[in-house]
């Protein structure tokens, strides 16, 4: 094994959607500095949109709606627990970052007169934009970043982030294919590393079969957390309305604007709304435990012609093996609902709330570390939230580092991570990556699927804990195994996190993502505010609670409850 | 080690067992399992690398005796890059089977 050691002014790990922005704007505010992209994978096809996007979540347009009812539709779905003005700023600089994305050859939908042609799938508001042709997404992105002269270094999973001296000073990783033990100084970093797609196992039973790209594994959290930044919201869970067994979006939010709809077994709307929240979600469970499953996305009324449409978009974007699937069952769109199920648990504030607290100046609370994208906490981000918010770490981060001097990384430190990363290869037959994975996502589904119990959640955590012993006895047999395990380092951290978290909050918020059998109402007198936890420093996990920042958009949570139920 | 012929089906071992069953030859099996991707090696053009280098999950190589990529490792997400960027149309990704 051998050690590469590099050296940049600003260090971006993870080159997805929010890194390959963060580098390209840091470099726009700061041509002369030294930007690093550090990828797991390879920037040309990586992350969420390897394969592009079926349409932009979350555009706020001029002349179609304002960054306030943005704001406002996205505290009353989060049930209110938010920093608005974090919120606000993907509604202020998404149509910027939309217009940039043209410029460099990313094709959005426009109607006949050459306007935006926004769709309604949110309660209230417009933000729903197709991108038909989005499936080249991240090539362009990957180009632009050639363009910028960023440099990138592809095939290094970061494991750490290095902090001394109260602050951060770099990363260190594995070169999954060389097996080098890789040493990053830089004089600020940006965590862009994507959901937690990892943490429940699919009913499939297959590790990978993901509704997020299993790349990201919840790598973020965990090196955040070890970092000693604060994370928060992490008990209102990923959960998912998906394809039953694929597991990937049906996807409503482009058929709904054209006449599709949830429907329960008889062919029912029972939601009013298909926009993912958790009180949908948990109106899907109530269906499924009411005798009136299974439910289905239902298309079968359409004519002909739309079909072709929607067929046309799902199977060329973001996840286009769906039409193989559907074609492998014999089902068709024009006979066939699509059958959902509720998906296992994750941690994605692109689609809920857990994250690595930020502001919206993208800070987490260690000094020269950022965060964006699906792993930063701005609830409900999605794809436009993770652009803007990797701007921003950029251009705040080029701003902090401005007067700073690298630090010579502590020799211990590098010594011990090193045992940590390569101690596998010493019992090459361990027990192989693959079943200590699915054993521990096993646990996490047994134990903190919701409906949420204490006691099973407390035998969880347990488990979890006891899980530290089990990591040891792992084995590997090449650097992409290693790759593996730590991988499973970071999942059994998540799922630490997710039994206290869940454990904390002795109420229920944000419908089927954290609903407690035991405190099944909302408390706002005792629960109005974050949860958020950090490792204290004797190495332990802390919770504490922390108070909702004052609203910027005035929001009447009495009176305005998010309920999408069919009555 | 490339994979071996299954019916039609390419299969490949969960974890290469040759230098492990040496040490400790009771620890692992060795078992047979389907994987999603099929590579037509006929097609499969010796100096490219093309699949290989865009897969998210890092689980394509080639086989150093003959040039021709596989699927190593069966950690697939369906999600076609390597499919799509394949300059002979070699790669076919089927939906994995337990998911099928
Ligand atoms: C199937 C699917 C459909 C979606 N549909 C839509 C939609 O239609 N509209 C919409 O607006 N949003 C959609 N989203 C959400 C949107 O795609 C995400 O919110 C957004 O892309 C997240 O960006 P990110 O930068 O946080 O993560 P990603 O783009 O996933 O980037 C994370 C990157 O980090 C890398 N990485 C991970 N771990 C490490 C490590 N340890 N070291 C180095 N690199 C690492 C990964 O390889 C990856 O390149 C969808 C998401 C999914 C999964
Ligand atoms: S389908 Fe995706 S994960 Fe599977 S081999 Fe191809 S590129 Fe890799
Ligand atoms: S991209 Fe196609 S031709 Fe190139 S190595 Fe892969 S299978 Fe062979």
């Amino acid at each position: 094994m051998n050690i590469q050691y590099l050296q940049t002014d600003f260090l971006v790990v993870g080159g997805g959607t929010a890194g390959t922005m963060a580098a390209i704007k840091a470099k726009q505010v700061s041509p002369e500095s030294d930007i690093l992209i550090l990828e797991k994978a390879n920037i040309r096809r990586s992350g969420a949109i390897a394969m592009g996007m079926d349409g932009v979540n979350t555009a706020v347009i001029p002349g179609n709606s304002t960054p306030e009812q943005y704001t406002r539709e996205i505290t009353i779905a989060n049930d209110g627990i938010l920093n608005q003005k974090a919120v606000y700023e993907t509604g202020r600089l998404g149509f910027e970052v939309i217009q940039e994305l043209e410029s460099w050859g990313v094709k959005f939908q426009k109607d006949h007169e050459g306007n935006y042609d926004l769709k309604q799938v949110h309660r209230v508001g417009k933000y729903v934009l197709p991108m038909p042709e989005g499936k080249d997404l991240k090539k362009i992105l990957a180009r632009q970043v050639k363009r910028h002269k960023v440099r990138v270094t592809n095939r290094v999973m970061a494991t750490r982030v290095m902090v001394q001296d109260g602050r951060v000073i770099g990363a260190v990783g594995l070169d999954v294919r060389s097996g080098d033990f890789v040493v990053i100084q830089a004089k600020a970093v940006v965590l862009c590393t994507g959901a937690c797609g990892r943490l429940g196992l699919p009913a499939s039973g297959y590790l990978y079969g993901t509704y997020e790209n299993p790349t990201n594994a919840g790598d973020g959290y965990s090196m955040a957390y070890h970092a000693g930044a604060e994370l928060t919201n992490i008990e209102c869970f990923q959960i998912n309305p998906l394809i039953k067994d694929y597991n990937g979006p049906a996807c409503a939010y482009v058929a709904s604007p054209f006449g599709a709809y949830t429907a329960n077994a008889e062919g029912h709307r029972f939601i009013s709304c298909d926009y993912w929240s958790g009180q949908m979600m948990l109106e899907v469970y109530k269906e499924l435990n009411s005798g009136k499953g299974p439910v289905h996305l239902k298309m079968y009324h359409l004519d002909d012609d739309t079909i072709n449409e929607i067929e046309t978009i799902l199977w060329a974007n973001e996840r286009p093996s769906r039409g193989r699937f559907h074609e492998g069952r014999g089902e068709d769109y024009r006979t066939h609902g699509v059958e959902m199920n509720i998906s296992e648990i994750g941690l994605c504030s692109g689609h809920s709330a857990s994250g690595v607290w930020v502001n919206e100046r993208a800070e987490t609370t260690v000094p020269g570390l950022y965060a964006a994208g699906d792993m930063a906490s701005v609830p409900h981000n999605y794809m436009i939230g993770a652009f803007v918010y990797g701007r921003i770490a950029g251009e705040n981060a080029m701003d902090y580092l401005q007067d700073l001097e690298h630090i010579e990384p502590d020799a211990d430190f590098l010594k011990a991570e090193q045992e940590r990363i390569y101690q596998p290869l010493n019992q090459a037959n361990g027990v192989p990556h693959t079943q200590v994975e699915y054993k521990l996502r096993r646990l996490v589904n047994d134990y903190l699927q919701p409906p949420k119990s204490p006691t099973k959640m407390d035998i969880g955590l347990q488990k979890f804990v006891a899980y530290e012993d089990t990591l040891d006895i792992m084995g590997a047999s090449d650097p992409h195994e290693l790759m593996r395990c730590m991988e499973v380092h970071f999942i059994r951290d998540c799922a630490e996190m997710a039994a206290r978290a869940s454990l904390y909050r002795k109420e229920s918020r944000w419908g089927l993502y954290h609903y407690r059998l035991d405190h099944p109402e909302k408390n706002n007198d005792e629960w109005f505010c974050h949860v958020n936890l950090k490792k204290s420093e004797s190495g332990h996990m802390e919770l504490f609670k922390r108070a909702v920042e004052p609203y910027i958009v005035d929001v009447n949570l009495e009176n305005e409850v998010y309920d999408v139920a069919v009555r | 080690m490339p994979p071996l012929p299954v019916g039609e089906r390419a299969a490949t071992t969960l974890s290469d067992p040759d230098p492990l069953l040496k040490e400790n030859p009771m620890a692992l099996t060795n078992q047979r399992v389907d994987v999603p991707v099929i590579v037509d090696e006929s097609k499969c053009l010796e100096k490219c690398v093309a699949c290989i280098e865009v897969c998210p999950l890092d689980v394509l190589v080639k086989n150093p005796e003959t040039g021709k990529a596989y699927m190593k490792y069966d950690e697939c997400w369906f999600c076609l890059p390597c499919e799509k960027e394949c300059p002979t149309n070699a790669i076919t990704v089927q939906i994995p089977f337990l998911l099928r």
